[in-house]
């Protein structure tokens, strides 16, 4: 009786008001989580740590395509490192080779006798080549020259 | 109502800092479980969170490298499209593996090119996929190098790196021959073995160099081979190419290798020492492997300092690795270098072999057995025994001694006759039995040789010095008379022999005795051959 006898607005009033606050809370919750989970659920692409190695080449036409490659050492860096040819015609792998770097500055040519249709070479530095399953890691970011069209 | 709220944030909050399962099964997928030559493969994935490029590497069933490559990661998704090479030589029969991965993280799947279960398989058959549609030729590689590659001086050449080989031209390979007097000598940089980096020029080369009995020797920085002239039969026309791909470097490959062959066998330990040579007639689409030779190479490796620092040469040998296991293959291992002759090629390694027998275990001897076990002289008498005690039977000297003498110096082997009747030729001795007694060593008795006979400790040393002019011992280590107490027991036909061991250092007795009339054990026995051997160490 003592809650019938109380103002029904009374009681109205403040049943609204918590439910306001249990929404409010509710929904901050709610986006709280969205924004966890959409942090956790976005690729995250940071930013690739800068290679030992850079890589520069000079591609020129004569009676041969030769390809200039230089690689300096830029960083702290004393592991093994290779210097790998990947010959490719169109997605076809057709050669490929390694050569180990051995001081901090190295320039090597490497000449090309391909005539096939739109022949490339990617060069590469990794620490390893080899036949090993484990990845080898990149030093350097490679490039790639257009040998023919 | 507010607990609930705490709970749910403190949720969300351990939530925010556990890393998302790994969708496994989408790190790493394949376009294809089945390829023919020709087809294309798309390689493509997820990578984990923070990658930000993914190593793709493509191993053949050869164990050789394929396809590598550095892919972008877009919206965590990679991917790469590779063909197929339509050529055996590229792309052989077998199953392939597919490794994706970038630091820590990798995944691997495998892809087959089966072969077909009828039909030509001949190199450049009709087995591409699409019936070579794919229109891709292979770069004419022959044609691709020029006459005059390579620097020559007199009958020295230095190839040219050209499309990842080194190249010699026909001109420049003629001209080194017509200035050679015994040699042609091609000289790689030391990358060439360390990476394998293959040399080719025109098989027509190999032809004119056995007509004019020349060698052609390939040096690089750690190894040298003499291929004798006529050595690699060729004959494989004007268009042919010969590719020799050497590898001296010490890589997984070479540790498989040696692992498979000695999975089973404790007693041999790599030493960081290997050697493959893969020889080839490429001509066109054709490649022929050449594994046998017509004469044996001449291999030397140079060890590093470290790799002869770290080496027991009481217990080392190279050894041809087969699918049987490691095969012995009689070297010099000195000044630090091993050398070796090899009738074929494939992979050579160098191992230490520590044999222990059960009943050898701290006995005086145990140094000189282990030693000829290494030069796999003795191998015991079940393989976990050597009966160091036993008196050694004719037979067993004999064969001791020829097994000896054909490690110090190899004599021809011709085909002796054998003079006693109690030899049969079935027996394991009967060869080297003809042999010792066609080169003098032993004599028999009135045409017996008696195998199961012990041997006095005189008639032992008569037929030890008899052999020792084939081990080129040092000159002799002392001079004078020998000390022994016995000499008055030494029969009149066997003193001058045993002066002559004593001073060679072969025997010493008890220090005061020689005990000529004494039987000989197996264990005396190794102490001397080992004595004999020990200039050639």
């Amino acid at each position: 009786m003592v809650r019938t006898g109380m103002p029904v607005s009374g009681f109205g009033g403040g049943f609204a008001r918590t439910n306001a606050r249990r929404r409010a809370l509710l929904l901050l919750l709610l986006l709280l989580l969205a924004a966890a989970f959409g942090l956790l659920q976005a690729p995250v692409q940071a930013a690739a740590a800068p290679k030992p190695y850079s890589l520069e080449g000079v591609l020129t036409r004569g009676e041969q395509v030769r390809l200039d490659i230089s690689i300096k050492l830029l960083s702290a860096y004393s592991g093994e490192a290779h210097v790998v040819f990947q010959l490719m015609e169109g997605n076809v792998p057709i050669l490929i080779n390694a050569v180990p770097l051995q001081k901090d500055e190295w320039e090597i040519s490497q000449y090309f006798n391909v005539t096939g249709p739109d022949c490339k070479v990617k060069v590469f530095v990794f620490d390893r080549f080899d036949s090993d399953l484990a990845p080898p890691v990149p030093l350097a970011e490679p490039k790639v020259f257009q040998i023919t069209n | 109502m507010k607990k609930c709220c705490a709970w749910l944030l403190l949720c969300v909050l351990v939530l925010a800092h556990v890393p998302p399962a790994a969708a496994a099964g989408d790190e790493l997928e394949l376009s294809a479980a089945r390829l023919e030559r020709g087809g294309d493969l798309t390689i493509s994935g997820t990578a984990p969170d923070g990658v930000s490029d993914v190593v793709i590497k493509i191993v053949t069933p050869a164990e050789t490298v394929m396809y590598l490559d550095l892919v972008p990661v877009n919206d965590g998704r990679y991917s790469a499209s590779v063909t197929i090479p339509a050529s055996p030589e590229l792309a052989p029969y077998g199953t392939y593996r597919v490794v994706a991965g970038s630091g820590e993280w990798s995944a691997v799947q495998s892809f087959e090119i089966p072969e077909p279960s009828s039909g030509d398989d001949s190199p450049g058959g009709g087995d591409s996929p699409g019936g070579g549609s794919s229109g891709r030729a292979e770069p004419d590689r022959q044609a691709g190098i020029p006459p005059q590659a390579g620097e020559r001086s007199g009958a020295v050449v230095k190839p040219e790196l050209d499309n990842g080989r080194y190249v010699v031209g026909e001109e420049t390979m003629a001209d080194a021959i017509g200035d050679a007097e015994r040699e042609v000598i091609v000289q790689l940089p030391e990358t060439a073995g360390r990476d394998g980096i293959a040399l080719e020029m025109p098989a027509i080369v190999l032809d004119e160099l056995a007509e004019r009995d020349v060698d052609l020797v390939i040096e690089s920085g750690q190894y040298v081979i003499r291929f004798p002239a006529g050595s690699i039969a060729a004959s494989a026309g004007e268009e042919a190419l010969f590719r020799l791909v050497v590898r001296t470097h010490w890589d997984d490959d070479a540790r498989e290798a040696v692992r498979r062959a000695t999975s089973a066998l404790a007693e041999y330990n790599p030493t960081g020492l290997a050697l493959s040579v893969v020889m080839e007639i490429v001509r066109g689409d054709q490649v022929i492997a050449v594994r046998e030779l017509e004469k044996p190479a001449v291999v030397r490796i140079d060890l590093t300092d470290e790799q002869w620092t770290g080496l027991s040469l009481d217990l080392a040998g190279v050894y041809y690795v087969g699918e049987d296991g490691p095969v012995y293959v009689r070297g010099r291992i000195a000044d630090g270098a091993v050398t070796f002759e090899a009738e074929h090629f494939s992979y050579y390694v160098l191992l230490e072999y520590d044999k222990s027998f059960a009943d050898m275990k701290g006995h005086w001897a145990e140094t000189a057995v282990k030693r000829l076990a290494a030069k796999h002289i003795v191998n015991g008498v079940d393989g976990r025994r050597y009966e160091p005690s036993r008196n050694i039977s004719r037979a067993e000297f004999v064969t001791m001694l020829m097994r000896a003498m054909d490690w110090a110096e190899p004599a021809p082997q011709t085909e002796s006759a054998n003079p006693f009747r109690d030899v049969p030729k079935t027996r394991y001795y009967a060869e080297h039995v003809a042999r010792a007694a066609d080169l003098g060593i032993v004599l028999g008795y009135e045409g017996l040789f008696r195998p199961d006979d012990a041997m006095t400790r005189e008639e032992a040393v008569t037929a030890l010095v008899r052999a020792a002019k084939y081990f080129r011992l040092s000159a002799s280590e002392a001079a004078g008379n020998p000390p022994f107490a016995d000499m008055g027991d030494v029969s009149g036909w066997a003193a001058a022999s045993v002066a002559e061991a004593w001073s060679m250092g072969l025997v010493r007795g008890d220090g005061v005795h020689f005990h000529p009339k004494k039987m000989l054990s197996r264990a005396e026995m190794a102490v001397m051959i080992d004595g004999l051997l020990a200039d050639l160490r």
